[in-house]
């Protein structure tokens, strides 16, 4: 499984291969997107969305563009699949970080709690908004949710680091099962808004449990696009801090690292990307669990090429993710946290099998 | 040189160290020995800026620990734990390599792909190269992690003003390997590097170390070349067990442990 050929640095240039790898994943999650813009309901072909896509972006297109396309690509189909990239981008390298902070591959923006977090005080803010919460949302705006979701990672990852991890040494199992308390009190925090909400809200409720990108809009897009490209931008600059992190905290102080620093912005990182994906798609699980997984596969372990790599993995995944939820049951959806969930339960367990022994 | 002065640490009501005093010459590799629970570990940890004293303070050639910028510290001053569990599937290469992780800032490509060549050399672990970490045996992992921490001093300034810190290096080693790590560290001293180690085996600080310092209940109890400390009384004091003193065929003391004295 410990693939080397593309990591090591013996006479061979592991920058270039890096960026060789790196170029190769940015290719593929550009055909994943002109396929994602192209398949549905009215199949339109690759030379044809490229053509409209090129238009938008201002540049010459070559090719005849129909109106009837152009408005199915820009009206619904551009904001969904930009709407994937961000959101599968967004939970992969949030959990790339948290697996490189927890030092464990088993850590999971789901699975420790941290999207239930995020999902808790986004429907606080559907349930209480129009109440409670009045003068916060008339400063917000509709910032209000991604926020709120911002403010429920941060305060989750940063309990969950707490609890889990004693002088740099993070226990596998009291991570593991503080998530699922973490998860359990952001559920029955759920289920007392759902009990005192109105019908309306209980609809919006619904759309949080379910993870879904159906309905992307442009303004979603804009709404979430700073809060996932930041962290995207600046989280490359703790990769060598994170590989350090790969022998242990207290080796990462030696080796020189500022550590308190590093874990300060790796989960303020994390709880603007997930906060950010929760909030415009509820909780969209295994995501950010599978593809650091798929990535120190293909090229090892080093930071350097895990955090960017995942980003761009995990837009591939979800473009991926939401088409069989858009296709499969035609003309109706599947919410795309089952899809994920169905594919990603089956890799949790293959998993903690080929580590049962090392779990203990 | 690294100056301990009047370290005194407390955890919980119970006193670790007490008022310690000790000196880290360059050149030299100064041996802890002492029972478990003597302060060795603790010792150490405050001698790396790892655990800061509850009184007394810890001067690097001159400057007080606390006031080094953590890069420059990390060129001079290297840490090597028991033993060091990788998280992810890294290639022994990976792992060596990330000792120059102080250096991303100043020494080219090329300078730290050879530090890391020296440093593997230096450990014996160059034919392990492209092993993956995790598959390894605790000795070869831990000749790697000594590998690691060569990689890190491997750079432009004074030997003199670099320190290597250990705690127990030896403790999962088998023979073998327990005296080629201390020769190699050894051999490191003779550059001109400060060692500080904590070991177990009194018969390997009397190979290896040119001072040893006896630590008991937070206290050193005895200081000196192996000659000067490895005694029956001070084994004793220190221990709570007879011993017998042997001479090695060079005159070195050979501690036999645990032996009856000689019936007249």
């Amino acid at each position: 499984m410990t693939t080397v050929p593309l990591a090591g640095i013996d006479g061979s240039l592991p920058a270039l291969r890096r960026g060789a790898v790196l170029a190769a994943l940015a290719l593929a999650l550009g055909i994943m997107f002109v396929v994602a813009v192209g398949m549905g309901p009215v199949p339109i072909s690759a030379p044809k969305v490229l053509a409209v896509l090129l238009d938008a972006a201002g540049l010459p297109s070559f090719g005849m563009i129909e109106e009837r396309d152009r408005a199915i690509i820009m009206a619904i189909r551009l904001p969904r699949a930009c709407l994937a990239v961000l959101v599968g981008a967004g939970l992969a390298l949030a959990g790339a970080l948290l697996q490189g902070l927890f030092r464990n591959p088993l850590a999971d923006p789901q699975l420790i709690g941290v999207s239930g977090g995020a999902a808790f005080a986004a429907v606080g803010t559907i349930v209480l908004g129009g109440t409670l919460l009045i003068p916060v949302t008339a400063i917000l705006g509709v910032y209000t949710l991604p926020v709120a979701a911002f403010i429920g990672c941060l305060t989750t990852t940063a309990l969950m680091y707490r609890l889990s991890t004693i002088e740099g040494r993070t226990f596998v199992a009291t991570m593991l099962l503080s998530g699922i308390a973490i998860n359990a009190l952001a559920m029955a925090g759920l289920g007392f808004f759902i009990f005192m909400s109105d019908d309306r809200q209980l609809r919006d409720i619904t759309f949080w449990m379910m993870g879904s990108l159906s309905g992307a809009t442009w303004k979603q897009v804009m709404t979430v696009a700073p809060f996932i490209l930041l962290p995207c931008v600046l989280v490359p600059g703790l990769a060598r801090a994170l590989n350090a992190f790969i022998l242990g905290e207290r080796d990462a102080v030696h080796l020189g690292f500022d550590t308190e620093t590093v874990k300060f912005a790796a989960i303020g990182a994390v709880a603007l990307a997930v906060g950010a994906s929760v909030a415009v798609s509820g909780t969209i699980g295994f995501v950010g669990l599978v593809v650091p997984h798929l990535i120190r596969l293909l090229g090892g372990a080093d930071h350097r090429l895990v955090l960017p790599g995942s980003a761009l993995i995990g837009g591939v995944l979800l473009l991926a993710a939401d088409l069989i939820a858009r296709i499969a049951v035609a003309p109706a959806e599947l919410p795309i946290g089952l899809v994920t969930s169905a594919l990603g339960g089956p890799f949790f367990l293959w998993l903690l099998l080929s580590r049962r022994r090392t779990l203990g | 040189m690294i100056t301990l002065d009047h370290i005194s640490v407390a955890r919980r009501g119970r006193a670790l160290l007490r008022e310690v005093m000790l000196s880290l010459v360059p050149g030299e590799v100064l041996a802890l020995l002492g029972p478990n629970g003597a302060g060795k570990s603790t010792l150490a940890r405050v001698a790396a800026g790892e655990l800061s004293p509850d009184s007394g303070s810890v001067w690097v050639d001159g400057k007080p620990l606390t006031s080094l910028p953590r890069v420059s510290l990390a060129r001079r001053r290297a840490v090597l734990a028991q033993s060091t569990h990788v998280a992810f599937p890294m290639s022994v290469a990976e792992v060596v390599e990330l000792g120059r992780s102080p250096y991303a800032s100043l020494a080219s490509r090329l300078e730290d792909e050879q530090a890391v060549e020296r440093a593997m050399l230096r450990a014996g672990v160059t034919a392990l190269r492209h092993r993956s970490y995790a598959t390894l045996s605790g000795g070869e992992q831990q000749r790697v992690q000594l590998a690691r921490v060569f990689a890190q001093l491997d750079g432009a300034s004074d030997p003199g003003t670099r320190y290597l810190i250990l705690d127990e290096p030896t403790s999962s080693l088998d023979l073998a390997h327990q005296h080629q790590i201390l020769a190699a560290v050894q051999a490191l001293a003779r550059n001109g590097f400060a060692v500080l180690t904590v070991l177990h085996d009194p018969n390997l600080a009397s190979r290896y170390a040119d001072r040893i310092a006896v630590l008991r209940d937070g206290v050193i109890t005895a200081l000196g070349t192996p000659a000067q400390v490895l005694r029956p009384a001070t084994i004793e004091h220190a221990f709570g067990i007879a011993a017998r003193i042997l001479a090695d065929a060079d005159g070195s003391p050979v501690v036999v442990a645990g032996s009856r004295p000689i019936p007249a």
